[in-house]
């Protein structure tokens, strides 16, 4: 927790110097001037409007109420009944008339009336800024179920860009970051992705990713945001696949006025001022494999491939570029409202990595499975990651009893990645790698969703959706060239053309879905709710993939070819049938899934303080794959049915108008990917163990227990402490299973049962100008799955023991009990802000801690792959200016945190001098370093 | 045609030393001489037609198959091929072994399996002119895939058998592990650590990577004719985890790596234990470009066993024992030093860089005093294992072992030239300074189970160590080629 200190510190004297700008900016009054203090609350709630402008019309003089809604007008001109007013956004102005005695303070309280009708759900009040941090705690407390919700404005102000970074800043969540360092995936309790899932609207989205399910959280740009909700206990009207929580991005919907907003920003990351940004063009860039371009049966030439794309530019501080626009409007009768937004931000991204290669198989001596590497990387990233997010809601109102919406997604990744890897030079000599890599990615989603809303009968509504979801990957010619440099003695020396391969991939992952809910408000106080719900999935994925060596010159044992240049690297085919397309690879493969689920719920107040939501959900489950397995292959294609009942109950009980406890039980499943349900095997490490799919794989199924205390308090504060426990059946877990004599696979299988349980703590609090927000969060869970112990025994011999393979010492396979991949014992956010609604400068320092955690899994004990905790600290600011601008600069990462992944293991005293290694009690397998990103914006809006 | 008058010489010398028994003894004489029928199982496999798809019983002598898709044989299956069958791969298909593979050639007629042009319909035949390039010999092409064990196979012989121009690519697996999607694969694989793999007196010419890839198993490779294994990469032999055995007799000549190499990585039980006595090792380890991975004998990961009485002549580096330490673009796991003895070899070379690399550097092999050349009459004072030195110019062309036809220095303007046998004979001359020179005080590892010694289902014979270095002792127990 030492770091998390300092971090602090570092808040504190930050936020301090800050502090001291707009002090200065203070002028004193005239003679004897009279003070003005004061609340604005909302008359009906008693909550406390923050933002509100206090003016006095008279002198024009005003102020904005701070974040406890109080404010304080000084040096006013004094009177027997001086006019002031207070309003804002949602509410009825109010004007109110005081004595200002001359040297006097007065005090005035404002009581607004809200002009919108308000909901009781996660449905927001339809004149409040729906965007705003006071309507996400409301939303909160109001909600149903388990709720966390970050705010448009909240991200706004925040140092992210992007999705994957907005969602650690929640409570229970942490990320998994991708070769820039900015977060890919979410860990919800410490559940890892595939325990997760996405909604876009509340509607689930597919996945671009090849293999998996889940979807990767940064290609969503984050300023399309309205806000974002972690919803941790699923209620019978949504989808059960959840163990975790689902993250439902709530996209900004069509106002009722006219919006204009625009950003434009620029920036670096400083890791291009020690080091040049490497990148490539990618243009003329195969977009198909020669099999596709070529009559079935063509066998590749090496002529047949480019490796033009291996020739780097070097840039120094190239400039990083974000522009967002959002226009939105509704005409005069209300009943058409539009809202459409574009986002497009260019950015590289890198990291420098340190990487020691584990060996697939660890060293039996001088203990058991002593970690063992096969060489020291060093990797450089450069990234050219572009994104572009476009979206647009219609919503149309046909009349007080039927409303329309048309809701269209579309956002793009396209990740230009070169990855450059240097052997380190150290030892005796020998042939020293060095690769080069570039890789193109485009990941896209698009998505359509109509939806209605009728109220058929006073007390009987009905809402559909229906919806076509597109999610797509393509990595057109992937390549890579591998080269030595050779330093052994007696050998020959230079640098010389070693490898290349060109790799093809694309995967379609198309939603077909239609949901419809029929509501019955029987009473004020008692509703049923029954609904159903059809998805089609249909999946498919390319694959090709072409192997090459550097071609020799001629005979003799110096026949190796000397580089020169990429482009001069001439390589050929090992055998003839290498230039075949790999057609009947497992990763080439076809998948449906039909889902098809129907609930029932009710939802009763009692005695106007315990709410109670409960039901039932079936989720019926069919899927199917086609492989190109040969045909001789068991599960070349195969069928999957099962059905889950799905039961769940919420309770609220308002302690207070402030405070609710909560209880609930759901249960919740994770389907596996279809990919892993595929049998073809795959090499990994060549010669060290097969892994492959496994058709009999179950699907977890998890019951889930919820506990928390919410008070909400003036101001926006806010205290949440709530307890959860899950208890997961057939978690899948990788581990090896026997397949032949002394011969097993790598493969997923469901490992028994795991338990899974922590507590979470959530505070906001206001004092005046400052804010302090945290959220902690501690998990712990364990599972137990096979592993494999390479040992000396007692005679002497080498022993590997594992499943299918008993020896004396392991009469049974060796297990090991751990946490789940992913999870960290504590996760904690803490940001200290500064708000002056007056002058209109905004400040936050925000910290992110990430507990240890496993983020590889072994398949040798006690060699899991942890990596350490890390505290991140981010900066933003904004300043807002004449004619509706705000300036805003963002910095992220200015502690340069590195990413270090360790194995507990007491390193051997000749590793203890190999670079980095600085522990005796673990190894350091990887360490990266992603540096500071600067980014300074304007931002315009209208409304 | 040599070895036939020395076979008749011995006939002879029994013949004579039977008339003297017959004259002391008065006592029946019949010489009964009868004819004994190869084996045959089950129904004959059809050749009228290309065959591919599951086939079991017995392919009969002397015919021949096309082959023009993979071909199974079952778990529970056996397969045997008589004397003198040919079987002809007209493309990149593998011979997949799930259940007992018998092929029985003998000495008069071996068994072929090779590769035929499918365009022309003709036999590919070797190309072994001196000095080819490597990158267009057929030899390293991989025309067809292998013979492939899978997991279930208990038992694979070959006897008497050619396996040319294999190693071709296999894009998805056709067994359950061990080789690699998109990967070449090896002319033979085995995988049971508990089957029983057996090659005797065969020849296995060319391959893409490893000509024989073995991930477990009962091994007895006897008396056999390895050339030109691998293009730029691959040992004839390369033995995994799981596999415990002998592999003695075998003439290795231009592997690309090592001819014979011991690991225990892989993760299968038993420790790998491998006895390689007796081998003969020509010009081998230059066609792997990358340095210092071998060219001769190699243990390595936790691999344990013997090797005596190995001759290697102008190989690119002496026995490697694979200690811990960094060496750069290798990995480096210490073999079961613990369990490793070794010595009796005797190493030729024509260039100083060979001879530098007798005890090569940066690993672990201990210079023995049985060694020829005597290790302490050249390396430098105080040589510590795995030390770069510079060996005397006296050592290139000392302790020429005299074959009967492969004149030393070699005859060929790069070592890398020598691929195959050819013309050359690696028979000692009587001069040879490796004739009684070897150790006999040990005997061949004895496998749990042991492997039968059988005409059909087990080795012929497990021939003991010799008292000379090489595959071909002066007593012809030896290689028979």
């Amino acid at each position: 927790m030492l770091p998390l200190y300092r971090s602090f510190i570092y808040c504190a004297l930050l936020l301090l110097s800050l502090l001291a700008l707009p002090a200065a900016a203070q002028s004193g009054g005239s003679t004897t001037p009279a003070t003005l203090r004061g609340t604005v609350r909302d008359a009906a709630t008693g909550e406390v409007l923050i933002g509100a402008t206090v003016l006095v019309p008279a002198t024009q003089q005003g102020t904005a109420t701070l974040l406890d809604g109080t404010f304080s007008l000084k040096g006013l001109k004094p009177g027997a009944a001086v006019a002031v007013q207070a309003q804002t956004l949602g509410y009825a102005p109010q004007l109110l008339t005081v004595a200002l005695p001359a040297g006097t303070t007065q005090t005035l309280e404002f009581k607004l009336a809200a002009t919108g009708r308000e909901l009781t759900e996660v449905l927001v009040a339809g004149h409040m800024d729906r965007e705003s941090a006071e309507q996400a705690r409301r939303s909160e407390q109001k909600a149903d179920n388990v709720v966390n919700i970050i705010a448009a404005r909240t991200i706004e102000l925040s140092p992210d860009v992007t999705v994957g970074n907005v969602v650690q800043r929640a409570s229970g969540v942490s990320v998994v970051r991708n070769s820039g360092g900015d977060g890919q995936y979410a860990i919800i309790r410490g559940m890892d992705r595939r325990y997760n899932y996405t909604l876009v609207n509340g509607i689930k989205i597919p996945s671009p990713d090849p293999k998996n399910r889940y979807v990767p959280l940064d290609i969503f740009p984050a300023e399309l945001l309205e806000r974002l909700e972690v919803v941790k206990a699923l209620t019978p009207n949504m989808e059960g696949d959840a163990i975790g929580g689902a993250m439902n991005m709530v996209m900004k919907s069509a106002p009722d006025h006219l919006v204009v907003a625009a950003t434009a920003a620029g920036g670096f990351s400083d890791l291009f001022a020690s080091r040049t940004f490497a990148g490539f063009s990618t243009s003329g860039q195969a977009r198909q494999s020669p099999s596709e371009t070529h009559p079935a049966g063509y066998q590749a030439q090496p002529g047949d491939f480019s490796n033009k794309a291996l020739n780097y530019s070097s840039l120094k501080l190239p400039v990083n570029s974000l522009f967002g626009l959002t226009l939105g409007n509704r005409t005069k009768d209300g009943k058409l409202g539009l809202l459409v937004a574009g986002s497009f931000q260019n950015t590289y991204r890198g990291s420098d990595r340190l990487f020691y290669q584990p060996l697939g198989q660890p060293k039996p001596d001088p203990q058991p499975n002593t970690f063992t590497f096969d060489e020291i990387q060093r990797r450089e990233y450069s990234l050219l990651q572009t994104r572009v997010g476009l979206h647009a809601k219609l919503d149309y109102v046909l009349n007080a009893r039927n409303r329309i919406s048309l809701y269209s997604l579309l956002v793009r990744l396209d990740d230009a990645q070169h990855r450059h890897i240097v052997t380190n030079d150290l030892g005796t000599g020998g042939d020293v790698p060095v690769q080069d890599q570039s890789r193109f990615q485009r990941q896209q989603l698009w998505s359509e969703t109509l939806q209605g809303d009728h109220t058929l009968l006073p007390r009987l509504s009905l809402n559909w959706s229906a919806v076509y979801g597109r999610a797509t990957f393509a990595t057109p010619d992937q390549t890579t060239v591998g080269l030595v440099r050779a330093t052994a003695a007696n050998t020959q020396q230079g640098t010389f053309v070693q490898s290349n391969t060109h790799l093809w991939q694309r995967s379609l992952d198309q939603d077909v879905a239609g949901y419809a809910n029929l509501n019955f408000a029987a009473t004020d106080r008692l509703d049923f709710t029954v609904g159903g719900m059809l998805r089609n999935k249909d999946r498919s994925n390319f694959y090709d993939y072409y192997d090459l060596a550097g071609a020799t010159t001629g005979t003799g044992t110096n026949n190796r070819q000397v580089f020169t240049s990429y482009d001069q690297a001439r390589f050929a085919f090992n055998s003839s049938y290498d230039g075949l397309a790999k057609t009947t690879d497992a990763n080439n493969y076809t998948g449906t899934e039909r889902i098809t689920a129907g609930y029932a719920q009710a939802k009763l107040l009692l005695a106007q303080k315990l709410q109670i939501l409960g039901g039932v959900r079936l989720e019926n489950t069919r899927q199917h794959y086609d492989s190109q397995l040969p045909t001789s292959a068991v599960g070349k294609s195969g069928t999957l049915t099962y059905l889950d009942i799905l039961p769940s109950v919420h309770l609220k009980y308002l302690l207070s108008e402030r405070q609710n406890l909560r209880a609930s039980y759901f249960k919740g499943i994770s389907r596996p990917n279809l990919y892993e349900l595929i049998p073809g095997t795959n090499n990994l490490d060549n010669e060290y163990y097969t892994s492959a799919g496994n058709p009999y794989l179950k699907h977890t199924q998890a019951d889930n227990y919820d506990l928390r205390y919410e008070h909400y308090g003036p101001a926006n504060s806010q205290l949440l402490a709530g307890v959860f426990y899950k208890n997961i059946q057939n978690p899948i877990e990788y581990g090896f299973k026997q397949v032949g004599n002394n011969s097993s696979y790598y493969q997923p299988q469901n490992f028994g049962t795991a338990v899974n349980y922590g507590a979470e703590l959530v505070f906001i609090k206001y004092l005046g100008h400052l804010g302090l927000t945290g959220n902690y969060t501690y998990t712990h869970s364990s599972i137990t799955t096979t592993k494999r112990v390479y040992y000396r025994d007692a005679n002497g011999n080498l022993q590997n023991a594992d499943a299918g393979q008993p020896t004396a010492e392991y009469p049974t396979a060796p297990t090991q009990t751990r946490p789940l991949q992913g999870q960290s014992d504590h996760i904690a956010n803490l940001a200290l802000l500064y708000r002056n609604e007056t002058s209109g400068f905004n400040a936050q320092v925000a910290a992110v801690y990430t507990g240890r955690r496993i983020i590889a899994v072994s398949p040798y004990k006690d060699l899991d792959q942890w990596q350490r905790a890390t505290t991140q600290l981010d900066f933003s600011t904004e300043q807002k200016l004449p004619h509706h601008l705000t300036a805003f600069l963002k910095i992220t990462n200015l502690l340069n945190t590195p990413t270090v992944v360790e194995v507990m293991q007491a390193p051997t005293t000749s590793l203890l001098s190999a670079p980095e290694q600085t522990r005796t009690d673990r190894i350091l397998v990887q360490r990266d370093e992603y540096n500071r990103t600067y980014l300074l914006g304007l931002r315009y809006r209208l409304n | 045609m040599k070895l036939f008058t020395t076979a008749l010489r011995g006939t002879g010398l029994v013949a004579l030393a039977a008339l003297g028994l017959l004259a002391s003894c008065n006592k029946s004489n019949e010489e009964v001489e009868l004819s004994t029928p190869p084996l045959s199982v089950g129904h004959p496999v059809n050749n009228s037609a290309p065959i591919g798809g599951p086939i079991k019983g017995t392919m009969q002598q002397d015919l021949e198959y096309n082959v023009t898709a993979d071909v199974f044989v079952n778990a529970g299956d056996t397969l045997v091929i008589q004397p003198g069958v040919k079987v002809n791969f007209l493309g990149n298909f593998n011979f997949i072994i799930k259940g007992t593979l018998l092929s029985l050639g003998s000495q008069a007629k071996p068994v072929y399996f090779r590769a035929k042009n499918a365009t022309t319909n003709t036999v590919v035949a070797h190309t072994d002119q001196v000095s080819a390039d490597p990158a267009t010999d057929p030899a390293y092409q991989g025309l067809w895939g292998g013979i492939l064990g899978d997991v279930t196979c208990p038992l694979m012989v070959l006897k008497w058998t050619h396996v040319e121009f294999g190693g071709g690519t296999v894009v998805v697996s056709p067994v359950s592990a061990g080789i690699a999607n998109n990967k070449n694969t090896y002319p033979i694989f085995f995988q049971n650590p508990l089957g029983a793999f057996i090659l005797e007196d065969s020849w296995v010419y060319g391959a893409t990577d490893d000509p024989i890839r073995v991930l477990g198993g009962r091994i007895q490779v006897m008396r056999n004719t390895f050339e030109k294994g691998g293009k730029t990469g691959g040992e004839s032999l390369n033995i995994k985890s799981g596999t415990t055995g002998n592999i003695a007799y075998n003439l290795f000549v231009g592997t690309a790596t090592n001819g014979s190499k011991a690991s225990n990585n892989g993760g299968k039980n038993p420790q790998t234990n491998i006895y390689m006595y007796n081998n003969t090792y020509i010009h081998c380890g230059f066609r792997r470009n990358s340095a210092g991975r071998g060219g001769s004998i190699n243990y390595e990961e936790g691999s344990r066993g013997v090797y005596y009485n190995n001759l290697m002549v102008n190989c690119k580096y002496g026995p490697r024992v694979v200690g811990s330490g960094n060496y750069l673009g290798n990995v480096l796991v210490v073999a079961d030093t613990a369990n490793l003895r070794y010595g009796y070899s005797l190493n030729y070379v024509d260039s100083l860089a060979l001879a530098n690399e007798i005890y090569p550097t940066a690993f672990l092999t201990k210079p023995q005093a049985t060694d020829i050349p005597l290790p302490s009459s050249w390396l430098p004072a105080g040589y510590r294992l795995g030390q770069v030195y510079t060996a005397p110019q006296s050592l290139l062309r000392a302790n020429n072992p005299q074959f009967v036809n492969f004149p030393l220095p070699a005859p060929v303007r790069r070592l890398a030239d020598v691929n195959t046998v050819g013309t050359y004979n690696f028979h000692l001359l009587a001069s040879s300074p490796a004739l009684g020179k070897g150790y006999t005080g040990f005997q061949p590892l004895a496998t749990s189970p042991a492997i039968p010694v059988n005409a059909n289902f087990g080795a012929t014979a497990i021939t003991l160590p010799s008292r000379d270095l090489g595959a071909y002792p002066s007593d012809n127990s030896g290689n028979q080629h």
